[in-house]
This record gives C-alpha cells, structure tokens and sequence, in this order.
C-alpha cells in the first residue's frame, strides 16, 4: 500500500492535545447522556446496565476522535485494537474510579458533590490524558507523522490539482475524498491495481496530478521481496486463468474503512437496541434462555426445561455464563445483538476479501440494516449466531481460496462444524462446500487435505453426541429426529416465496440478481460460485423440508447481501461511466460529480428501503398480527410476571398451545400445558407434554388455570374454542386479563370442579 | 379471521360475563357480621369431617408417624392361638366393603383393651383382611404431601367409641347427644337443649357458616328418617335443631359448598366453617381417591385467596369405619375416645412436615375455637380437651401457599454437567483460535499473494 507524503502539519504541543483531548471528553459527555437515556427511556433498559452501556459507547466514540483528531494515529488493525482495548479498559477503570474519589472528597473533605463531581472528571481526565498520550497512543505523540506511521497503514490518493489531501485534513474530509476516489470505474482501478502490484508504487488519480505527485512515504519492508511470485501451491491449477474481477484493495483507506464500519455497526445497534426489552420473550426465546439458565445452575426453571431438547447449545453455552449471575432476558438479547452486529463485520471482512473495500462496507451496510437480519439477531434464537458462524466459515473459505494454505481450510471446516453446533440443520452447509468445490475445478483439493478438513469437522462436532450420550439422553435426540422427520408441513411451498422477500429487503434480491446478470455474459468466477452454493443449497434444502420457519434462511440472507452489494457497486460503476459522458456539459463541468449524485442517491434508496421496514419491525407488537418468529409475544412476559407474583407455587396452567405454556412456565415458573398438543408422540414435539384428558385434570384439581390468548387462538381457532368452553364448564373466574389497547389479548381464568 | 376474531372476543367476553368476579355479599343472606378479634393470626378455621378410616388405615407406613410396631399380626380368632392370624398389608386392588363400625364392633375389636379383636370382630373373613388392610402413598399421595409439608396428628381420636352420629355431635357441641347404646339420632331431632359452638359464635357475633356438599335444603329432622337423603341430617347435626330450621338468621348460615368457593374467591370468608362431604366422603366402597380430590379443591381454592394469610384448614374423619388401629385410646368417658383417626392440619402458620402427637379429639377443634376468639366451653369435653395450638408456628412468619401435586414422584431436572459441557463446547472455540493464529502468522510469509486466484 502507499502512503502520501505531504508536507505534515505542525502537530501541536501536548497543551493542544490536551486541550482536544478535554474537548472530545465533554463531547463524549453529551454522547453518554444521550446513550443513556436512550437506552433506559426507549429501550427500557436498568439504569445501571444503560449506564455501563453509555459508557462503552462514549468511549467507543472518543476513541474514534482521540484516535483520529487529537492523537491523528495510524497503524495496522491490531494496534488499533489494542488502543481501543487499552482505552475501553481505562475508562471503565476511571468509572470505578470515580465513585471512592467522591465518596473521599464529599464525605471526607467535606466538598459539595457538584464540585466533588467536577474535580474527579477533571483529574481523571487528566489522568486519562496522561495515560492516552504517554501509554495508549505512545510516547508523546510528539514524534513526526512519518515516524508514528507503519507501513503500509492507510492509503491516501494525493491529487493536487482537485484535492489537496493530507494528514492535516480532517478524517472525514478525508474519507470523502477517498469515497470519491472509490466511486471510480472498477475496472480503471483494477488496471491501476494491476500496474501499481508490479511497480509497488500508487496508482495515480485519474485524470489528476504526474505520479510524481504521489510518493511513498514509508517504503514497506522487504519491497523487492513483496511482489507477487506465481503461487507455488498445489492447489492452483498449472496454468492460472487471469480473474476477470478480482478484488480492488485500493478504494479506502484502513481509516476510512473503520470509521465507515463503525458507522455501519453504530446504525445497527441502534436498530437492534431500540425498545429492546419492550416486548418479553417468544416461546422459542424462552425455550434456549431457560437451557442456558439451566446449565448456569438455575434449577428453579430447570425443573420446567429440559436441557437436552432438538439442538445442540453452542449458543445456550454461551449464554449460560453470565447467566451465571443470574437469569436475565436483557442479558440474552444483548447477546444475541452481539453476534448479530459481528456478523456485520465478518461480512464486511468476507465482502472485502473477495470483491474489495467498497463491497465490503456496502455488504456490511445492508446486513446492518436489513429487517430479516435486524428483526431476528433481536431475539434469543440459535439463527443468529448460527448465521454469525456460517458466515465466519464463508470467510474463512474464501480465505483459504485466496491465501491457498491449508490452515484456512481447517479454520472453515472449524466454523462450520460450530454453525451446526449452534443449530443443527444447517449441517446443510456441508452440501455447499461441496458444490463450491464441484463447480470450481480450478480449486483442487488433495485428498489428504480433505481428509484433514472433515477430521476437524467431526473433532469439533463431538461435544453435542457425546454431551448428551454421557447424560443418558441420547433416546431423547433420536425422538427429536423422528418427530423432525414426520411432522406435518407447517406452511405451504410458497411461504419463503412470500414472506422473507420484503424483511431480506427488495433492493437487496436486486442488487443480487443485477450482480448475477453483470457477471452473466463473463466468465462467472469462484466468488460468485461461491456465494451462490451459500445460498442455493440452504433454500432448495429448507424448501423441500416440511417445516418452516421464519428465521431459518437468516443464514442464506448473508451471500445475498454480498452479491447484492457487488450488483450494487457494479451497476454504480456502469451508471457512472454513462453518466461521465455528460460531464462536458456546462453544469457538470465543475462542482458535484454525477457519480456522487448517483451515488448518494442509491445509497440513499437503498438505505431507505432497509431502514423502514427495520424501523416499522423493530417498533413493539401490540396485538396477535404478528409472524411467529418476527419479536416477542406481546403480553407474554407480563402474564408470566403477574402468575409469578400472583399464583401459589405448584399451580398449573392449561393453555391454548405450548407457545404461551412455554412462557408461562419461563416467567412465571408454573407448570403449563398446551391443550393442543397431540397426545400421539409422532404428532408433537417430544418436549412438550400433553395432557390426556383435561375434563379429568380439572375435575380432579390437578389444573387450576387456563390462559386464554389471541395469538394462539387465532392460529387455532379449534382449541381457542375449545379452552373457552372448559372456561365456562368449571366456573371460570378471570383473575387477570392483559388488555393493552381495551381488548383482551390474554385472559386467565381460574377454574375448579 | 376478522370473523373469527370478533367470535372469539365475543365468547371470552361471554364467559367473562357468566362468571363474573364477585364484589362481595351473599345475596339474600345477611351480611356475615363484625368478627371479634381473633387471639392468633388464625382468623380462618374451617374443620371439614370426612368418614371411615382409621390412623393406621391412611397413615400407619408414614415415616415418622406412630404405625403398627413389626411383626403386628392379628389372630383370626384370639381364643384359639392355632387360628393363625392377619398382618396389616396394602389394600391393593382389594375391594373396600363398608365394615361395620357399631358402638359394639368397637368393643369386639378394643377386646378390653387387649386391642386383638380386629379380624375377629367380623364375622366374614374377608372383611377382617380388609379391616388389616392399608393405604399409602400410593394410592393417598396428596394426603402424604400434605403431612410431609404441613402437620399430621397421629395421636387424633375420634371422640365416641361409635359411629357417625355421636362423633358428628362431638364435633359441633361437645356432646354425643346420641345415647350410648343406640348412636342414631332421635326422630323428634336434638332439640333446642343442646347448644353447639353455632350458638356460641352467634353470640359472641363471631360469623360461621355450614358448607354441605350437594346440599339439599329440604332435607332436615322433620323429612324423616326415610327420606334417601336423611344422611346429611347426620352429618349436619344443626339440621337436627329446631332453631336451626326455624330461626332464617341461624339457617342461612348452613349453605351448599358452591358458597364456598365463592366466599374464598370474593375474600367473604367467615371466621368458622365447619364442612361436609356428600359424595366424595371416602366413606367405604367410596373411592378414596375421589375424596382426596375433593379435600384437595377445598384446600386448593383456599390456598389462591388472599384468606390462605389468616386461615387454618384442617380435616379429619368422623370414626375408624372399621379398620385396624393399633393404639389403645385413652378412656375419658363412658363414650370415648373410640380409635385414632387421620387428621390433618394445613395452615400458613402450620410446622411444616411435622407429625403431632399430642392427644386430641373432635372436641380439640372447638377448644381451639374457643380459645382463639374467647369463647366459653360448650361442656366438659371442650374444656378438658387439648387445643390445637401445638399444631402452629406463630413465631415464624406465614408460608406462602404451595399448591402441591397429586403425586409422590419428583421430576428432577436433567443432570447436566457443567465442567464437561462448558470443556466440550471450548474445544471449538480454542481449536479455531489455534487455526487462525497459525493463519495470521503465515500471512507473513512474503511469498504469499492475496486475490490472485
């Protein structure tokens, strides 16, 4: 990479950074405020568990301006990671800090606590100061640029005759600049790419200054050694085919690709974040907290939830270990947040490595937004962090393509055995490796490499038989296989078809088919081949099988996205050269290019058409019109709430079906049936229990309660009747009714002989 | 479905409507009056009388409590040592018959306190296998919850050494009323003569209520005795009283159970409640399970009320029916005690799984009536008797009600081993950190090209 040597800029005494360094804190001070009452007043969030959040975002947001503007760093990825983490802990450490240096200055010297306040922000901030000048950003920061950068750290096109870019510009100039500078025809750049790989010197700006203009300001180590030697791998072909669209490396910056992902991650969190706790747990959350609490020890919800159920608990594992303090649905849905926005950055790292940096960050920005994505990675499910995993071993496969060493085969075959170790079905994967590898001649594999690779698949596949084997359940997974293999069709064939193409988003399905139509009349390379055994083999799979559900192609979204990005970038690069045609025009002669009206215009549509369905899916369900998958069960938390608080231990429930049991039992701790559980195993899930005869339960007071709701009874209007007649039949008395807009969606009835 | 969601809106609201949450008030029936204050937290006894069993005929193999000592065998015939004889065995899939359980049974039985006549009190054989036959918490296993969390008496007698009707006086008046030979009730009734605990809480204006099952108002002393429902003048000594029938004030008290349920659920308990079964009295050939559901809706109905606070439900059987108990009662009159029956208390204050043995009798539940709300003695009986007051734990706070299960079977949670999950599902974890820092080392490797596939 190259590195523009413009004259640097008087970097400024440790006075100036100081005092920028005091401006970004009272900045970041406004940016906790703002988080935290976001979070407590929208999201709903405790107030101490908003407060730690704030201060993760502040903190992330003052990095981002220490790191770019009072520090102005470079460096590779690691060490920016390492300055990040540096900063986060210190910080944290400062906010525990700062309650013994109140309580001593109030309580001890007798000081108001607004001045106490005062003083302990302003000498931790001059500690933090310190320590950021001196520790995390390195000695004094007083050295020149050229000496504080590393090679090969950021890519900055230097055009003297349009822009004058430099290290003294602002990063966001910057990054506008470098946007502009990646809005150029793709295969211009691939040309420059080509020439520069061979000459190891900058592709110069089109139409812009004499390469001279364009220096390498740190020369990277090894120069000579660093070009590119024909690979000596065995598993090319002898004669390399030239790629006709191989990825573009050269469109961003290091800084400006973070500083966009940040922003990227930033809208998704908040999508996922927002009104996050307003609506309690699905059953299918329920369900996968309460293994994980009951492998954290919690054995008041273990006695209602069998830890060995029809998957295997990668994520439940996961989940357990804060739930080692405690059982939390706050804790289990921020968990499932994270994985969904490291998703986000894995495709922008998968996007990135095989179509470059521009792809990568528009990859990255559709996930991010999508409402399939948005909508499931809210919820406690196995679907995002399978997708999270499924998509780590897209990645990692890529990588193996592109690097050709063995360890990255291995790093797939790793990831892909956690992706069915997170939920089981998408053992299907394996089908899409090997048509990857079926259409992609090119790519030979050894059989020892294979055999290596599948080893590494079953080694890490093991824990789940043996787990349950060693807990005697293993008649337990066999029942789940047989009811998976013969229960009814829940949904038609065309319930994908109709539902998930406006949650995956409109513009995404045609980003992805105008990609696959750009790529038709050339060769189509192993990216695409790639990306479409991702999504062919889940769908067509998924299809046939009769049971459907929502969030169960969440993981074929992913490759869509990326190819949708790739169209997206494509047709830009087409509409751009089109558009230059106009630029002789007077209006266009100077001021905005046409590629950056276009541009933002797409990104503007592209972005709306995402953002509004992910903000309509996000705002909380009130009513029973909701897809089974899509959030919460409006109600459902504070029925079981209420039993909880309200009904003897040891009651039990007969409700309309085992989604509201399964909540019932999760908030309230009571035993639950579902009336319309099929007291033939073949017909139910094996975890749930029928109940025989419920005349005789009630008769024999063996049930006290039935729960009515709308949600269930709309889906079946049979046992919805049905309960309501035993409701009348024994004397049933409403003892509460959750009636969130003067209709009853939830009524519990108390019955007796 | 916009159909099918105003029918179904339409029958939640028509069920609701049918039965509507009570705001209080008895109808027709005066309001209960003004309850004194109450000397414990207890301001809700109710005392339900079920029939026919003996201590050792429900709870005889519960640990802990007094049982038949090992090796009990009792001879067929005690005359004649060769007879052989009956050890106390599982009911099984035996058929109960009703035995009979006269003033003089009891005597055949009690064998002058040598207590070895129970086989030989009959004269059918068979019917002395079932007087040696036992239940457990097999066939009893709410009854055994309940004594594992609450108290179980096993030193509770019945007060006359008789059946039904003398006992069931005991229990409201602390009389038998009933002569000793003939333990019927007269057919002119008890009269005005002899005054019951209703009496006394009436005029203390302490409120009470009689709860019949399947009551049958029509049905008192002057139906007579043929009437096919004449039982429940037995079981309702107050039936038998003038004032009773006469009086609406006093009448209005004795009402059908479906009251009941409705008094818990409104908050509209009185402060005594004496309760009766109809058919679920587990009276032999009765099944005793079909009484152990009913005395579980009792006490279940009582335990979701916010009365469960302030209250103490306790039942307990009206006479041994014929079954074999193997403790001598004491005697302390010319009518009692008769043999051990089960009896059992359940109460927020209650010990929880504690066996009392401390002697009592039906007499015993007005002593605590009287001693709770400061009320005179009926007679001799109540005064001497021992309280209940053993049975209770007023130092510690009140339990929340547990509704417990029909079944002596705990379902444990799966045994999950932790160690082991958590170690199996880090090998993934550790195994792909291994791969991709061996992968980010070779990145290094300067021969290597990125995207020149």
């Amino acid at each position: 990479m190259t590195v523009v040597t413009a004259p640097q800029p008087h970097r400024g005494a440790v006075v100036v950074r100081a005092g920028k360094f005091g401006l970004v804190g009272l900045i970041g001070l406004g940016v906790n405020l703002a988080a935290q009452a976001a979070l407590t007043e929208f999201a709903q969030w405790n107030y101490l568990v908003a407060a730690v959040a704030a201060t993760q975002m502040s903190s992330t947001f003052n990095f981002a301006l220490a790191e770019s503007w009072v520090f102005e760093a470079v460096g590779d990825s690691a060490a920016r990671a390492r300055r990040y983490l540096s900063f986060l802990l210190m910080n944290n450490v400062a906010l525990i800090l700062r309650a013994p240096m109140m309580w001593a200055l109030v309580d001890g010297f007798g000081v108001h606590y607004s001045i106490a306040n005062f003083l302990s922000l302003a000498l931790l901030t001059l500690v933090r100061f310190g320590l950021s000048d001196h520790v995390i950003w390195g000695h004094g920061g007083d050295l020149p640029a050229d000496r504080r950068r590393r090679p090969g750290a950021a890519t900055v096109w230097s055009s003297p005759s349009r822009y004058v870019v430099d290290e003294a510009m602002h990063p966001v100039v910057r990054f506008i600049v470098n946007a502009k500078t990646a809005l150029r025809p793709r295969s211009r750049r691939w040309a420059e790419l080509q020439r520069d790989q061979w000459t190891n010197r900058s592709p110069p700006q089109p139409g812009d200054a004499s390469p001279d203009a364009v220096e390498d300001s740190d020369p990277p180590p090894g120069d000579g050694a660093n070009r590119p030697e024909p690979p000596s791998s065995d598993l090319v072909p002898a004669e390399p085919e030239p790629d006709p669209d191989p990825p573009d490396e050269s469109e961003f910056s290091s800084r400006a690709q973070a500083f966009a992902l940040t922003l990227v991650l930033l809208v998704g969190a908040g999508l996922r974040l927002w009104k996050l706790m307003a609506v309690g747990f699905n059953s299918d959350e329920a369900v996968y907290s309460s293994q994980a609490a009951a492998i954290a020890g919690d054995r008041s919800i273990a006695e209602f939830f069998p830890v060995f159920r029809a998957h295997p608990f990668l994520f439940q594992a996961v989940l357990s270990v804060p739930y080692q303090l405690g059982t939390s649905d706050v804790v289990g849905r921020l968990l499932s947040v994270a994985f969904g926005l490291a998703t986000v950055v894995v495709v922008f790292a998968t996007a990135r490595s095989i179509y470059g940096a521009r792809v990568g960050l528009v990859a990255a920005g559709l996930v991010s937004l999508m409402p399939y994505h948005v909508v499931v990675t809210r919820q406690v499910l196995l679907d995002g962090p399978m997708t999270f995993f499924a998509t780590l071993s897209l990645y990692f496969v890529a990588k193996f393509v592109l690097r050709r060493q063995l360890v990255w085969l291995l790093a797939a075959s790793c990831t892909l055995a956690m992706t069915v170790l997170a939920k089981e079905t998408y053992i299907i994967l394996v089908g899409s490796v090997f048509m990857f590898f079926a259409l992609s001649p090119e790519i030979r594999l050894r059989l020892r490499e294979m055999m290596l690779a599948g080893l590494v698949f079953v080694a890490v596949l093991l824990p789940f038989p043996v787990t349950i084997l060693l807990a005697g359940k293993s008649e337990t997974g066999k029942n789940y296989l047989s009811w998976q293999l013969f229960r009814r069709p829940n949904h038609g064939l065309g319930f994908y078809a109709t539902v998930l193409p406006q949650y995956v988003g409109y513009a995404v399905l045609a980003g992805a088919v105008v990609a696959f139509a750009l790529t038709w009349g050339r060769r189509r390379t192993w990216r695409e081949r790639l990306l479409i055994s991702w999504v062919v083999v889940p769908v067509a799979f998924l299809e046939i099988w009769p049971v459907k559900g929502y969030h169960y192609l969440l993981a074929a979204s992913i490759p869509i996205a990326i190819l949708a990005a790739q169209g997206l970038c494509l047709s830009l690069d087409r509409l751009a050269n089109g558009l230059r045609r106009w630029r002789t025009r007077p209006e266009f002669s100077s001021g905005r290019s046409p590629v950056t009206i276009v541009g933002t215009l797409m990104t503007v549509v592209v972005a709306g058409s995402l953002m509004i369905p992910s903000w309509a899916a996000v705002q909380p369900a009130t009513d029973e019109a909701f897809l089974a998958g899509t959030g919460g069960v409006p109600g459902g938390r504070e029925v079981g709430e209420w039993i909880g608080e309200h009904v003897p231990e040891g009651a039990e429930f007969l409700t309309v079906g085992p989604s509201m049991a399964n909540l019932v039992q999760y908030y309230g701790r009571r035993k639950a049936y579902g009336l319309s559980v099929s007291s033939n195993p073949l017909n139910r899930n094996p975890s749930y229990e029928p109940i025989a005869n419920p005349d005789l339960a009630i008769r024999t007071s063996d049930l006290q309660y039935l729960i009515w709701d709308s949600y269930s009874s709309m889906r079946s209007s049979f046992f919805g009747d049905k309960l309501l007649s035993y409701a009348e039949r024994y004397h049933g008395r409403v003892v509460y009714s959750y009636e969130p807009e003067g209709r009853p969606l939830i009524t519990v009835y108390e019955v007796r002989p | 479905m916009r159909h099918y969601r105003l029918a179904a809106l339409l029958l939640v609201a028509a069920v609701t409507l049918s039965n509507p949450v009570r705001a209080g008030g008895q109808g027709s029936v005066p309001p209960p009056p003004e309850d004194a204050l109450a000397a414990t937290p207890i301001e809700h006894f109710l005392f339900l009388m079920q029939e026919n069993h003996s201590f050792d005929n429900y709870f005889g193999t519960y640990p802990g409590a007094n049982g038949p000592p090992a090796g009990t065998c009792i001879p067929i015939d005690p005359a004649d040592s060769g007879s052989g004889c009956i050890a106390p065995s599982h009911v099984g899939n035996r058929a109960v018959t009703d035995l009979s359980h006269s003033r003089k049974t009891f005597e055949r039985q009690f064998a002058g306190g040598a207590m070895d006549g129970f086989v030989h009190a009959f004269d059918d054989p068979q019917a002395g296998e079932i007087a040696m036959a036992y239940y457990d918490d097999r066939d009893l296993p709410w009854y055994w919850n309940i004594a594992d969390n609450y108290v179980l008496f096993d030193r509770f007698f019945s007060s006359s050494a008789s059946g039904s009707v003398s006992n069931h006086m005991y229990w409201v008046s602390g009389v038998p009323g009933a002569t000793y030979e003939m333990d019927t009730v007269p057919p002119e009734g008890w009269g005005d003569d002899i005054p019951t605990i209703f009496d006394r809480l009436e005029a203390a204006g302490i409120s009470w209520k009689f709860y019949i099952q399947n009551y049958d108002p029509t049905v008192n002393i002057r139906a007579g005795r043929l009437n096919e429902r004449f039982a429940q003048v037995v079981w309702v000594p107050p039936l038998a009283m003038d004032r009773f029938i006469d009086d609406e004030r006093l009448a209005s008290r004795i009402v059908d159970m479906s009251e009941y349920y409705e008094d818990v659920q409104d908050d509209t308990l009185p402060a005594v409640s004496f309760l009766v079964p109809s058919g679920a009295s587990e009276h032999p050939p009765g099944r005793v399970q079909a009484g152990e559901a009913f005395v579980r809706t009792l006490v279940g109905s009582l335990m979701r009320s916010d009365a469960w606070w302030s209250s103490a439900f306790m039942w307990s059987y009206d006479d041994w029916g014929g079954f074999y108990d193997h403790v001598s009662p004491p005697s302390v009159d010319a009518h009692g005690y008769g043999f051990r029956v089960p009896a059992l208390l359940v109460s927020p204050y209650a010990w929880a799984g504690r066996v009392d043995s401390t002697t009592l009798d039906f007499t015993s539940g007005l002593a605590f009536i009287e001693e709770n709300w400061g009320i005179e003695p009926l007679g001799d009986r109540d005064a001497a008797a021992n309280s209940l007051m053993s049975a209770f734990d007023f130092d510690s706070p009140p339990r929340p009600a547990v509704l417990l299960p029909a079944s002596r079977t705990v379902t444990e949670p799966d045994d999950v081993n932790t160690t082991l999950l958590y170690a199996a599902y880090a090998t993934p974890v550790a195994t792909l950190g291994a791969l991709v820092a061996v992968g980010h080392r070779r990145r290094r490797d300067p021969d290597e090209v990125e995207g020149q596939v």
